[in-house]
């Protein structure tokens, strides 16, 4: 394609809830991203669906605004929303005045909750601490974060609008003081290409700054970063919330089969190169175990930081938890002068839907098209029939059913036929979290919306990966598949399983002792300590 | 005790649980203990549901946890899977009367030839077999009344013994042979009025019924664990179960932990005294060549395999120790219909090797793995203690 | 309790804990090997790197060591091929060849510059093998080696007993049990072997097979088979320690399976006994030596680092032995990377049972 009406800078949630947005109301647009979905923040938070509670006290109306999202995801994404319920939990250490202050707070939002004793919350969660003084309920539940972008793609897609991933932006072009077009590099097969546009949504994140600088405009971001801990399996059912100002590793998430430790906060020069240091870990660690007191011997899978982009204009303090969580929409036209540039920054994941809109309002009152948002009351994907369910329980067992078509949808239907047809794709590629060969191929190949490029991309797509072995087994059998199906010769296979296990092997650097430790020398004697570094040829590659 | 140390954390995917699988090895649909164990419970955790109808063919051997490099209690995990496991209902019907042979052989043994005759009838079979499930190609063990058996051997030092269903209510003439054995080593045993010790509530999914039998159990040997009065059981299934919490069901249970300090496998009894200069050596000179095989509860309680030591001491005795796999029978798993094959398949390896080494006799301890030596191979399979009493009062069994 | 005594009581049933009982058997001791589960092995290919043999040169017993260790495992049906003079190159599971010193005899076909025409075999339905990845990578390899070697890939139905998808140890174990699956292997090998003059598999060809039985199988396909690494479970690994376990059962070594050693029992300088975490009461052994084969069972049993003096017995931070009949079968010092595959074991446990066979007799007494 050589033009469009808008071009989004951007693949986390609020891009691709832009696009969706824009898609609902007719506007033509192009995604483009750098990596692959969910890159920066979005992918790398707790997929936390918040309630509200966290924010209650400090700023009832983003708990409010929390509060409505929380809803509508759960009614337009549910199969997105794992709706595990949550508990606000008080420490001895902490404030009582605070804890009250929450209980007036969260109904002065609206926020649905009940008070419970001790017992009452041991009994609901048994891996609580005992010292544990006092509980509220929440309607916190979590977001699979991936399968949330892919939902808002593959919805915008399924009706005409492109997406991009390893698309680099290297310009935007301007012509008097008019964006006109865009130039990106596919950083995969190293291709230019331009694209003709009227708008261009900088919805770029921490890299915000740098995508308004290609215009000539300026984007102040604070990058704040957050470490989060993946646990083994499951701690808990809920989602466990300390009772107080928000800190370090208040929030412990079930995320599918696992469950995340989170967060840190600390100011770091950009969203790239981010590290978690050893201290940082333990303290994550020390701070959890109060919550849950198995988490000190608990297995980790891996560490993983990202940035919040927090929108710092020069005269405010610096950035941090202090900072303001809630968004900026800058027109560029008021701001600097430039016809067709928008930047959307901060925000959280919750109420990415709502910053969508504002965002398509502007775009489509700039373009002229009188169209009201929909996203709020449009599903993200279709039903599927029970057949599909049955159908599948013919090759496949209960979990991996069940599994497939959360994942998957209607487009399981496509996977069963051809299971149907070559039984050997019923294969488990990934045994840690239930991925079938027939779905490995089916996100790599064509008829898959926004499909896979990378083992690590197939991993976003299906959590394959994920698990224990951090591909260790399935990442080999993923890139056999990718042969398989041709989007690899022999050597980039090798080359691309190189660059996958090498990025799965960094996750789990900070590791002294213990299970994974030994997962990890598992894997790093099955393949060598450096795998083939000279098997690496071809194009640029995004890290 | 070892089993607080096992963990889902521990599994590193490594495999080597599979390859211990004598069921992984006989059935080409099996997923094996990694799948069924630590992959699936994590599945469990998250809440989604992970039944799988093949949890149902885990025989409960625990090889794949002796097997485990790093200690993660697979064959555990799969046990309670398999009781949140629906089966159909007529399935479900025979399962709930295996999981409870205590209450089978209370009504099976008041008219022990009335029963013995209808459970060898054809048609009966066939209808067993239509109806419940419950193949027709096995005989099963026959009933008798159960003896009240005590004070044999005078003023001997005390023991409890725990004799399990099978003796009970199958072989109270082997019961009583058990105490003969130990009054001629100087024991006088009590026979503990026990009841089940719940092995086949696990093994039938029935988590709720073997805690009933586990408290009833652990209430009925109280007195004799507080007067440090060994409990000894030659059923190697009884012994597991009492050494292990209960496979795992009480861990945890102060009482529990102290029943399991206080239980003996008889074998592992009498070697003992061996060591002390305790054992009975006085010995008729016999004429057996036999084959030894060790059941794999027995292995699973890790003490060695006493009752080949003891074997070999007797005069005209040689053993050898099969060592050739599990024999697939597992209690109630082979009378199942739908299993037979299965465990039929299991058990071939080592009647290939029976039949390679043609011994005169087979020793085993475990009465269903005599019954699946005996279905399988021509070989006559007999307790060693039999064998033991033999030796000690000259009469041919 | 009773205390089962042995000659020799070896902890750790990998390579290090097989060749320390392995030596004390065939002296004719009795030895007893207390276990958790197999070791590391089982998961690699069952040979030997050549950077780890070249590392191990400069140690004055590394032939003597491995002269030992390979004619056990001719003798258990599961020899190792290679020598300490020549290098072969070996596939690894990405394609690219590993310089190995020995390796098992059928992978030890799968060389490099072995064969004018190759045809890489996969099984329709097998899971984490594909043929054409791998012969595309040898082709490539050999290109780059300047070798004239030419590989091409096909794929054969291994029948539908074993089902589908089938794993490596499935039709590892269908080669064991199933006469007919072996002749129906072998049909399907001749009828697709065409003018290649070696044919490599992935290594399914048994654990319980030995390497007579392989080669005959060699026979009845009518051209060298080769073997190629798979993900773990890795079929060669356990080959060999299921072929070294035989031989180590039919010397009548018993074997203490599945419940960690937690404690050993010091008295006077001596080792009188080890306790076993079996459930209830426990389990005791004593061995008139005990060799600790396990790097985990180590570290549990022996505080801090472990410092070996000549004999090979560890030694309290203060230089005396913990006692001075029991033995470790590790390598002295830190281990650089080379230094932790299947040679360097296999010297330790050589060592270490070299040290306590030449202690034997002097603890009867205790």
């Amino acid at each position: 394609m050589n033009s469009t009406q808008v071009v989004i800078i951007g693949g986390g949630a609020t891009g691709a809830g832009i696009l969706w947005d824009l898609t609902l109301r007719g506007i033509p647009a192009l995604l483009l991203e750098q990596a692959d979905i969910a890159h920066g923040a979005t992918g790398r938070c707790h997929g936390l669906l918040h309630s509200g509670g966290r924010y209650a006290v400090r700023d009832v109306e983003t708990a409010r605004d929390c509060l409505r999202e929380n809803r509508t995801l759960k009614r337009i994404a549910p199969h997105c929303v794992e709706d595990t319920g949550g508990l606000f939990i008080q420490l001895p250490s902490d404030d009582p005045a605070f804890f009250e202050q929450w209980w007036r707070a969260a109904h002065a939002a609206g926020i649905p909750t009940e008070r419970l004793s001790a017992s009452q919350a041991r009994a609901l969660e048994p891996s609580l601490a005992e010292n544990i003084v006092g509980t509220f309920t929440c309607p916190d539940a979590h977001v699979d974060v991936f399968r949330l972008v892919l939902a808002n793609l593959e919805a915008a897609m399924a009706r005409g609008a492109q997406f991009r991933s390893y698309a680099q932006l290297v310009a935007i072009e301007q012509q008097n003081a008019r964006v006109v077009a865009v130039r990106y590099r596919d950083t995969r097969t190293g291709e230019e290409h331009r694209v003709g546009c009227a708008t261009v949504v900088n919805a770029a994140g921490g890299w915000a700054g740098q995508v308004a600088a290609l215009a000539g405009a300026s984007v102040p971001v604070t990058c704040d970063k957050g470490t989060l801990l993946v646990l083994h399996h499951r701690l808990s059912r809920r989602v466990i919330n300390r009772c107080r100002v928000p800190g370090d590793a208040d929030i412990l998430v079930p995320a599918g089969p696992v469950c995340l430790l989170g967060t840190s906060s600390m100011v770091v020069p950009g969203p790239d190169g981010l590290t978690a240091s050893h201290e940082e870990i333990q303290a994550l660690i020390r701070e959890g175990a109060a919550l849950v007191p198995e988490l000190a011997e608990a297995r980790i899978l891996r560490s993983f930081s990202g940035v919040r982009a927090l929108y710092t204009p020069p005269r405010a303090v610096a950035g941090g938890r202090g900072a303001s969580r809630s968004y900026a929409l800058l027109d560029h036209q008021e701001l600097e002068g430039i016809a067709g540039l928008v930047s959307i920054v901060g925000g959280k994941l919750t109420t990415y839907r709502h910053m969508a809109e504002a965002v398509a309002d502007c775009v489509a009152r700039k373009l002229d098209v009188h169209a009201e948002c929909a996203t709020a009351t449009t599903p993200l994907r279709a039903p599927h029939s029970s057949q599909l369910h049955q159908r599948a329980g013919l090759h496949l067992e209960q979990p991996v059913t069940e599994k497939l078509i959360a994942r998957r949808g209607t487009d399981a239907a496509q996977i069963l036929a051809a299971i149907e047809q070559r039984p050997e794709l019923a294969e488990l590629v990934c045994e840690c979290e239930m991925v079938t060969r027939g779905e490995v191929e089916f996100v790599l190949s064509g008829p898959a919306l926004a499909g896979a490029r990378t083992i690590a991309d197939i991993g976003r797509r299906t959590r394959l990966g994920f698990g224990p072995c951090q591909g260790t087994y399935c990442g080999y059998k993923a890139m056999l598949a990718g042969y398989a199906t041709q989007q690899w010769t022999a050597e980039q296979a090798v080359a691309e399983f190189t660059r996958y296990l090498n990025e799965r092997w960094k996750g789990q650097d900070f590791l002294e002792e213990g299970k994974q430790l030994q997962q990890l020398e598992l894997s790093r004697s099955l393949y060598g300590e450096q795998p083939l570094a000279t098997a690496c040829t071809g194009g640029n590659h995004a890290h | 005790m070892p089993h607080t140390n096992f963990d889902l954390d521990n599994c590193l995917k490594c495999s080597v649980c599979n390859t211990a699988c004598p069921v992984y090895a006989a059935h080409p649909d099996y997923p094996g203990p990694k799948h069924l164990g630590p992959e699936l419970e994590r599945m469990r955790m998250e809440g989604i549901d992970a039944g799988v109808d093949a949890v149902e063919y885990c025989l409960g051997c625990h090889r794949c946890d002796l097997a485990c490099p790093h200690q993660v209690g697979v064959s555990e995990m799969i046990a309670r899977a398999k009781a949140t496991q629906r089966k159909p209902v007529m399935r479900a019907l025979r399962d709930w009367w295996f999981a409870r042979p205590g209450l089978l052989g209370e009504l099976l043994s008041i008219l022990p030839p009335v029963t013995n005759f209808f459970l060898q009838l054809a048609p009966v079979r066939l209808l067993m077999e239509r109806l419940m499930r419950i193949t027709a190609r096995r005989s099963f063990p026959a009933y008798a009344h159960p003896r009240r058996l005590s004070g044999i051997g005078r003023a001997g030092e005390r023991a409890l013994f725990f004799p399990g269903c099978f003796l009970t209510y199958n072989r109270p003439d082997l019961l009583e042979k058990i105490l003969v054995l130990l009054a001629a080593n100087g024991i006088t045993a009590e026979v503990a009025s026990s009841g089940c010790c719940g092995v086949p509530a696990v093994a039938n999914g029935n988590l709720a019924e073997a805690r009933h039998r586990a408290q009833a159990t652990m209430k009925s040997l109280r007195n004799a664990v507080q007067a440090g009065i060994p409990v000894l059981t030659s059923c190697a299934s009884c012994g597991h179960q009492l050494k292990s919490g209960f496979g795992g069901l009480l861990t945890g249970s102060a009482a529990a932990s102290e029943l399991a300090a206080h239980t003996w496998d008889l074998g592992e009894f009498l070697a003992e005294r061996a060591q002390q200069g305790l054992f009975n050596t006085n010995f008729f000179t016999l004429d057996h060549r036999v084959a030894y095989h060790a059941p794999c509860h027995l292995n699973s309680q890790g003490i060695g395999r006493p009752w080949l030591q003891l074997l070999a001491r007797i005069p005209g005795v040689t053993v050898t120790d099969l060592n050739a796999g599990c024999c697939g029978m597992s209690g109630t798993y082979g009378f199942k219909q739908e299993k037979y094959n299965v465990s039929m398949a299991v058990g071939a390896p080592l009647f290939t090797r029976i039949g390679e080494l043609k011994p005169q006799l087979v020793a085993t301890e475990c009465a269903t793995c005599q019954m699946q030596i005996e279905h399988g191979t021509n070989a006559r399979a007999v307790t060693p203690m039999e064998i033991l009493l033999e030796a000690y009062d000259g009469r041919p069994f | 309790m009773r205390t089962d005594l042995y000659d020799v009581v070896v902890v750790g049933a990998g390579m290090a804990g097989l060749t320390a009982a392995s030596y004390a058997a065939e002296q004719g001791q009795r030895v007893a090997m207390a276990s958790i589960g197999a070791g590391a092995f089982v998961l690699g290919s069952g040979g030997v790197e050549e950077r780890e043999a070249h590392a191990l040169q400069r140690e004055p017993d590394f032939t003597y060591a491995m002269d030992f260790f390979l004619t056990l495992a001719e003798a258990a049906g599961t020899a190792l091929a290679g020598d300490v003079q020549h290098t072969m190159l070996l596939p690894t599971l990405l394609g690219n060849f590993l310089p190995m010193q020995f390796a098992p005899l059928l992978v030890a076909h799968a060389a490099l510059n072995q064969a004018r025409k190759t045809r890489v075999v996969g099984l329709r339905g097998l899971t984490g093998f594909d043929a054409r990845f791998l012969a595309e990578r040898f082709r490539s390899e050999a290109a780059q080696h300047r070798l004239p070697a030419e590989y091409d890939a096909v794929t054969i139905d291994p029948g539908s007993a074993l089902g589908m998808p089938v794993s490596t140890l499935r039709v590892a174990q269908a080669f064991d049990r199933d006469a007919a699956f072996r002749t129906h292997l072998e049909g399907a090998l001749r009828a697709v072997k065409g003018d290649a003059d070696r044919l490599l598999l992935p290594a399914v060809l048994g654990i319980e097979s030995s390497d007579t039985q392989r080669a005959a199988f060699e026979e009845q396909v009518g051209c060298t088979v080769g073997e190629l690494p798979t993900l773990p479970p890795s079929i060669p690994g356990l080959r060999l320690a299921h072929g070294l376990q035989q031989r180590l059962r039919s010397r009548g070594v018993v074997f203490l399976d599945g419940y960690p050693v937690e404690r050993l029992q010091l008295e006077r300088g001596l080792c009188t006994g080890l306790h076993i975490a079996s459930p209830g009461r426990g389990f005791r052994v004593a061995g008139e030596c005990v060799v600790l084969a396990s790097s985990s069972a180590l570290h549990r049993l022996l505080e801090g680092p472990v410092n070996l003096d000549l004999h090979h017995r560890p030694l309290h931070p203060n230089g005396s032995p913990h006692a001075t009949n029991l033995f470790a079968a590790c390598l002295p010092g830190s281990h650089p990377s080379e230094l932790r595959g299947l040679a360097s074991r296999i010297v330790a446990g050589h060592r270490a049972a070299l040290a306590a066979w030449a202690e034997r007799g002097a603890y009867a007494a205790h």
